[in-house]
């Protein structure tokens, strides 16, 4: 009898344990991703044992939006950088991001400095940091991993070695000071070419100190032709789906043409994207209803941080369809009541590009992106070098103490663009 | 109440077994008609095919692929901590493009803006390595290059070694390394990725049917025989210092390996 009742135990044991992978495999077997909710923590289970998909982080763009196209390194007095390349800016971006990040963090204030303390401090040790646009510390500082709420924009951070942080806003240099006085940077394994700064060498008097002057400077440059991506051309090597899709919309909106053919417009309910063979794209809100969301969370929607990664998810989207690799770079962020408007430069290899337009223009009202305005063009390798003016020369050259040396790619009168040195405020 | 619950034991026995049975049975139908699915799809994609003068051989039809649209930043600091293990710390950059170049007395590193690398080094007493002992060189390679991913895979060919490792489950077709062991000479080519992949929220995955994909590719006329059709991700440039992980499907036909981009329709 004993037996009898252990075998059933037993029997009840192996068919309770059967049933639970059978309905597990029975529930898997009628699903798809579609039906169980995509942030819920049984949609990554399912994900994993379905797909066995795994080996990659989910997560929002929190990477820089901007990087700085020079940046250099004092130790001991001598001088190491890297500027207009954005390999070798990149890795001493790596390598010195945390201690500026930190800098920007520190408590205290900004004060007013003149160009002769800025030109004093530049003698001593220290690290630089130039950025092309005018950008908050509140983003660069998030973008470094810290977290500050200073609004204050600036293209360049000098943090020398008392401490004392330099900074270039639209009212004159600033500066304030912090306790972030050492640092441990390897400048044997960076990247780097010797240079000084202007400020260095009574030479170059009649040129803003932080201009960085190499030994070894880029005397040629790469020359560009231009395509505009024609989306309205399967056959272009772009993709209009995912163009629609970067601004949510489906593939069989309904459209209509304008400018005798040159421009299509979808036509969403509450918004319209026009999409030209000129390379223009404009994505309009008519109502709040047509608004790209920032955030779902109305919490974090207003956050500067979280606005500049819808803004730089959308660029990279955008960029994406059409098969560019340049480097979209945050220009300036101006702000109107409740209006913020992101402007988006272009850079080839680490140079940025002029245009009469700027390459991208984005306009978020509170919770909504409204407008975004896109001029896009691929720049394609002619394999021709064309000639650049060596820093040194053009620092001789300059009369202003407020301007300083910048490379650009400029359009020739046979649209193709040259890198150029020129002076710039 | 011994008696009861022996009764009781019985009764829930038979549910289990008859839940049990059910399950199995769903389980068994379905996979059943998935067969049966499969069998007529690919007798109607022989039928399509044969009519764009494309035989397709022995070969069974793979799933809908399921995969995520990845992104890797390219981190050109691991690139340059790459380049320095193999030539040193006194290693000199060298001026030029847009590409992160180092010499030394070992060699010369060069890695392009788009995460490839082209080296040709000679380590201090290097002896070209047996054919037997080529796995080995090139394991020991990689591991003093700090390369070291889980699920690494090292083929050889002779005196060429190629590593290559998984993402998300799917095969990079063009991520991998090849290591080439000459008589006085290593060379390493190819494309890398050091960083992480992620993918943002909105479009993690999308559904890719490998049908679609045959079908167009039918209609391009690049090949007459098909052999294989595998899903899996390339590498492309993306935007910045970004690169794309797209999903494509491989098919091996008799031109070659053609890589189809099922969201463009293009043979990439």
């Amino acid at each position: 009898m004993q037996k009898r009742n252990r075998l059933k135990n037993l029997i009840l044991l192996l068919l309770f344990i059967a049933m639970i992978p059978l309905t597990a495999l029975a529930w898997l077997s009628y699903l798809d991703t579609s039906s169980v909710p995509e942030d819920s923590i049984f949609a990554s289970l399912y994900q994993r044992v379905t797909y066995g998909v795994n080996g990659f982080e989910i997560k929002t763009g929190n990477n820089p939006a901007a990087m700085p196209t020079r940046i250099a390194i004092k130790d001991e007095g001598k001088t190491n950088g890297a500027q207009y390349h954005e390999a070798s800016v990149s890795v001493l971006y790596d390598a010195m991001y945390e201690v500026i990040g930190k800098a920007l963090a520190a408590q205290g204030e900004f004060q007013s400095a003149d160009l002769s303390e800025l030109k004093q401090s530049l003698k001593s040790d220290g690290i630089y940091f130039g950025y092309e646009g005018s950008l908050p510390i509140s983003l660069l500082a998030n973008w470094m991993g810290q977290t500050s709420k200073e609004q204050t924009a600036t293209d360049i951070i000098w943090l020398d070695e008392t401490g004392t942080l330099y900074i270039h806003t639209m009212n004159g240099f600033k500066k304030k000071s912090t306790n972030i006085n050492k640092w441990n940077v390897d400048v044997i394994k960076l990247p780097t070419n010797k240079c000084i700064f202007a400020a260095d060498d009574d030479m170059f008097q009649k040129i803003r100190p932080d201009t960085l002057i190499f030994e070894n400077d880029i005397v040629h440059a790469e020359k560009y032709s231009v395509s505009i991506p024609d989306f309205l051309d399967a056959q272009n090597g772009t993709s209009l789906t995912n163009l629609l899709s970067a601004f949510s919309y489906d593939l069989y909106v309904n459209r209509y043409e304008e400018n005798q053919g040159q421009t299509m417009v979808f036509v969403e309910d509450y918004s319209t994207l026009h999409v030209s063979k000129d390379g223009t794209v404009i994505f309009n809100a008519s109502a709040n209803e047509g608004g790209i969301n920032v955030s779902n969370d109305p919490e974090y929607a207003n956050e500067l941080n979280v606005q500049m990664d819808l803004a730089v998810t959308l660029v990279r989207e955008v960029q994406n369809s059409m098969g560019d690799t340049s480097q979209a770079m945050l220009y300036a962020i101006t702000q109107n009541d409740d209006e913020k408007v992101f402007t988006f430069i272009q850079c080839i290899g680490g140079i940025p590009v002029k245009t009469e337009k700027p390459f991208a223009q984005l306009v978020i009202q509170n919770n909504k992106l409204m407008e975004a305005r896109f001029e896009l063009k691929n720049f394609n390798q002619t394999g021709v070098q064309t000639a650049v003016i060596p820093t040194r020369q053009a620092a001789v050259a300059s009369n202003n103490e407020l301007f300083r040396l910048m490379l650009v790619y400029t359009q020739d009168e046979q649209m193709n663009f040259t890198a150029q040195c020129v002076y710039r405020f | 109440m011994h008696l009861q619950w022996g009764k009781i034991k019985t009764i829930l026995i038979v549910i289990l077994l008859l839940v049990d049975t059910f399950l199995a049975g769903v389980l068994v139908v379905k996979w059943a008609s998935e067969q049966k699915r499969e069998q007529e799809m690919l007798k109607n994609l022989q039928i399509v095919l044969a009519d764009n003068g494309i035989t397709m051989k022995e070969m069974s039809l793979p799933k809908e692929a399921m995969m995520p649209q990845l992104i890797i930043d390219q981190s050109r600091t691991d690139e340059l901590k790459l380049a320095h293990k193999l030539l040193g710390d006194d290693a000199e950059q060298i001026n030029g493009d847009k590409s992160l170049s180092l010499k030394s007395e070992f060699g010369e590193v060069s890695w392009n803006d788009s995460g490839e690398i082209n080296a040709v080094i000679t380590p201090k007493d290097y002896k070209k390595p047996d054919e037997d002992s080529v796995k080995n060189e090139a394991d020991n390679l990689l591991k003093n290059m700090g390369i070291n991913e889980s699920g690494l895979q090292i083929d050889i060919n002779g005196f060429v070694a190629v590593a290559s490792f998984k993402t998300a489950g799917y095969e990079v077709f063009n991520r991998n390394l090849k290591i080439v062991f000459s008589d006085d000479s290593i060379t390493i080519s190819g494309k890398w990725t050091f960083s992480e992949p992620y993918a943002t929220r909105n479009n993690l995955y999308s559904t890719y049917n490998p049908i679609d994909s045959i079908i167009w590719f039918a209609g391009q006329k690049k090949a007459n025989e098909i052999y294989d059709i595998t899903a899996g991700l390339l590498l492309v440039n993306g935007a910045g210092s970004q690169m794309q992980l797209s999903p494509v499907w491989r098919i091996k036909t008799d031109n070659g390996y053609f890589y189809v981009d099922p969201v463009k329709n293009e043979v990439v």
